[in-house]
Formats: structure tokens, C-alpha cells, sequence
């Protein structure tokens, strides 16, 4: 007789198995799309935020926006990539609603650049992680949507045109400028 | 290990964005951190207040927004749901069901509608170019004209003339050679003259073929 909390196995399933799913009304499948790529998706509102509780808010956001437009998800790129440009979009709002004025806090839990042993070199680096996230913060769009997303959200070029409809052609270029941009507007990212 | 680590093929002349890409993957690598533990019960609190998501819903949604795209893969998740695939109860599937049914009859009825338009449309284009035809409007257009006038009046329309029926029998009956020969058999159909007015009383019990009997008295 087994004893003890049931173990949940984790099952995979496609991504149209589980937009069927969540939109014939099975909740139980969305908590499993949350649990999938919460992760990814805090951790792109983290790197454009720079706080946690504000990309804990951006997260909350973008998986209730993605709830509400899930049934016009067409399945010509993953669910992944569609969430991440969502979850990007959100973030980039709530920078352009602060302005960028909020830094980054070196001694929070969490905050980059932490496990460091020299504190010196935690505020350096912690600097560092400022400069670049102001950095992409201040490009001009399209250029900053394709960096964030190549970057931050860590999804291939290939994927990036599925998310956005663009050519892969034109996210390479793109992706190319806004990297240019960026080198001259960071001092130290010479070659 | 992420898919940072394998380098993009930005085209001839990117070596010199090598710096960058070092800081942005830096920084990357920096913020590779756990989310907080208590964001997923809060994320599936605020779904909960969501609206559920059915397909019915995602449907009739679509239709809202005059998005055919979304409303074609709405309807095809509306027959998924009906050949019983997805989530979902009896009830949902009836509700989808109903409105596959609602769909297809309207679609038919606009496509018929826009069949027998178009029709009328070309006939009409055909007779324009075929030119007049003075002897065939002559012939087919009185017919339907008697024939029609015994059906279309209100009964309303009827009674306000009870006193013209007197004067009407003797003077139809009196006139038996009147060029509208017609006159004889449409007034057995409760229509001597072809005017609504003229058969009021006995037009008053009902229908066309209540006059009749009152101009024989």
C-alpha cells in the first residue's frame, strides 16, 4: 500500500497539447506552463529591472497577460519564446514608466555578482551590471527588444524571428547594431 | 550552460562587438539567479481571477474582435472540443456543439444568401445586355399582381369600408363585360377590383376567401 504525499511526475507535454489544454478551461494546465518558465520569464524582468519585487510584478503581469491572449497563440514559434517577448515588452514598459532611475542593489538578496568574495569587487561588478543594464535600456527599438531577448531572455536568433515575425535576416541586423550601439555606449567594451 | 555560449553569426566585420557581447554574457551570468520562491502561488492567484478560458468563449472573443484568424482557430478548437478532445465536461461540450451547429447555419445562410444575390446579380447583367423585352414584362407582369393583392392586405385595412360592399356587388355584377374579365373568378377569391378596400365586410371574418359568399347574398 503506498504511503506517503504522491510523487508528481513531471510529464512532458507539447506546447499545443498545453495550449489545448488551457484553453478548454484546464487551469491545472496553465499552473504547469507557470511552473515550466516562470523562471526564464523572472529572470529576463529581473535583468531589465533590476529589482527584484519589480520583476516579481512583471512576472505576475506577463503570465496574466499571456492567460488572457493564449488562445491567439498560433504555434508558429514556441511558447517559450512568445511568453519571453511578452515578459520582455512588460519589463520594457515598466523602465520606460521609471525612467531607468532605479539602480541596482548590490547588497541585495540575490542581486548579481553576490557570490564575489571581495567587497570591492561587488560593488565594482555591481557597477558594471548597472552600466550595461542602463545601457540596453537606453536603445533605440527595435534594437533593444532583439538584445534583450537574444540576451537576456537567452533565446537563439532563430527563435527571436519566430517571437517577433521578423526575417532572421533583419534580427541579425538588428541584433548586430544594437550591439554597436552599445559598445560605444559602454566605455570599457573594447574588443 | 546557455545558449549564450555558442556565438551568433552576425556576418564579416563583428569581431570588434566581441567586448560587448563578453559584458551583456557577463551580466547574464550574473543575474543566473532562483526566482523567488513565493512568486508561483502568486502568479496562480492572480490567473484564478481570470476569466476561464473555454473554447465557446475564446470563440465568441474572437468573433468580438473581427479577428478571423483567431476565430478560424477558435472554431477549430470548438470541434476539437466536440470530437472530445481538451478539457471538459458534458456541459462545455454541448455549449460547443450549439455553437458549431449556430456557426454552420449562418455561414450557410450568408452563403446562399450571397449565392442567390450574386444570381440575381448576373441575371439581371444578362437581361441589361440581352436588351428589353416588352412582350415578356407585358405577359408575366399582371399575373402575379391579382394574384398577390388577395394576401397582402391586413384585415384591418377591410373593415373601415363595410358600406361600399352593397354599391360594389350590383356594379361588378352589372359590368360582366369589363376588359378585367378577371374580376368574375378574383371575386369568388374575395377581390373583385383588386383593391383591399372593396371586399371589407366580408372581409372582416377572415381571409381571402370570406368575401365571397357575402356578394353572392
Amino acid at each position: 500500500m503506498p504511503s506517503g504525499a504522491p510523487v508528481r511526475q513531471p510529464v512532458r507535454v507539447t506546447d499545443d497539447e498545453l495550449v489545448l489544454a488551457i484553453t478548454s478551461g484546464d487551469r491545472d494546465a496553465f499552473a504547469t506552463l507557470v511552473e515550466r518558465e516562470a523562471l526564464m520569464v523572472y529572470r529576463v524582468c529581473y535583468r531589465v529591472l533590476g529589482s527584484v519585487s519589480d520583476a516579481e510584478d512583471a512576472a505576475q503581469e506577463t503570465f496574466v497577460q499571456a492567460y488572457r491572449a493564449l488562445a491567439t497563440f498560433r504555434g508558429e514559434g514556441s511558447l517559450a519564446g512568445w511568453l519571453r517577448r511578452i515578459a520582455t515588452r512588460q519589463a520594457l514598459r515598466e523602465v520606460g514608466r521609471r525612467r531607468l532611475t532605479t539602480p541596482l542593489d548590490p547588497t541585495a538578496p540575490g542581486a548579481p555578482f553576490t557570490d564575489a568574495t571581495d567587497p570591492a569587487r561587488v560593488l565594482m561588478s555591481a557597477q558594471a551590471a548597472e552600466d550595461v543594464r542602463l545601457a540596453v535600456g537606453r536603445l533605440p527599438e527595435p534594437y533593444r527588444e532583439t538584445v534583450v531577448l537574444r540576451y537576456f531572455g537567452e533565446l537563439s536568433l532563430e527563435e527571436i524571428a519566430h517571437a517577433t515575425g521578423r526575417p532572421l535576416g533583419t534580427v541579425k541586423t538588428h541584433l548586430r547594431r544594437g550591439l554597436a550601439r552599445l559598445r560605444d555606449a559602454l566605455p570599457g567594451s573594447v574588443a | 550552460m546557455t545558449r549564450l555560449d555558442r556565438p551568433d553569426d552576425l556576418g564579416p566585420g563583428t569581431d570588434e562587438l566581441a567586448g560587448v557581447r563578453r559584458d551583456l554574457e557577463a551580466y547574464v551570468r550574473g543575474t543566473a539567479h532562483a526566482m523567488p520562491p513565493e512568486l508561483l502561488p502568486r502568479v496562480l492567484i492572480a490567473v484564478a481571477h481570470e476569466a476561464p478560458l473555454t473554447p465557446p468563449a475564446n470563440f465568441a472573443r474572437a468573433i468580438a474582435a473581427l479577428a478571423p484568424r483567431d476565430a478560424a482557430r477558435a472554431f477549430g478548437a470548438l470541434l476539437a472540443v466536440v470530437g472530445g478532445r481538451g478539457h471538459g465536461g458534458v456541459g462545455l461540450r454541448l455549449r460547443a456543439a450549439a455553437l458549431v451547429v449556430a456557426t454552420i447555419v449562418v455561414l450557410g445562410s450568408a452563403a446562399a444568401g450571397a449565392t442567390i444575390g450574386g444570381a440575381q446579380l448576373v441575371h439581371g447583367w444578362l437581361v441589361t445586355q440581352a436588351g428589353p423585352s416588352p412582350t415578356a414584362t407585358d405577359l408575366v407582369s399582371p399575373t402575379p399582381v391579382h394574384s398577390l393583392h388577395p394576401a397582402t392586405p391586413a384585415p384591418a385595412d377591410r373593415t373601415p369600408h363595410p358600406s361600399t360592399r352593397p354599391s360594389e356587388g350590383p356594379h361588378a355584377s352589372a359590368e360582366p363585360s369589363e376588359p378585367v374579365e378577371s374580376a368574375g373568378p378574383s371575386e369568388q377569391d374575395g377581390d373583385p377590383s383588386g383593391d383591399p378596400g372593396d371586399d371589407g365586410p366580408g372581409g372582416s371574418g377572415g381571409g381571402a376567401h370570406s368575401p365571397g359568399p357575402s356578394s353572392d347574398d
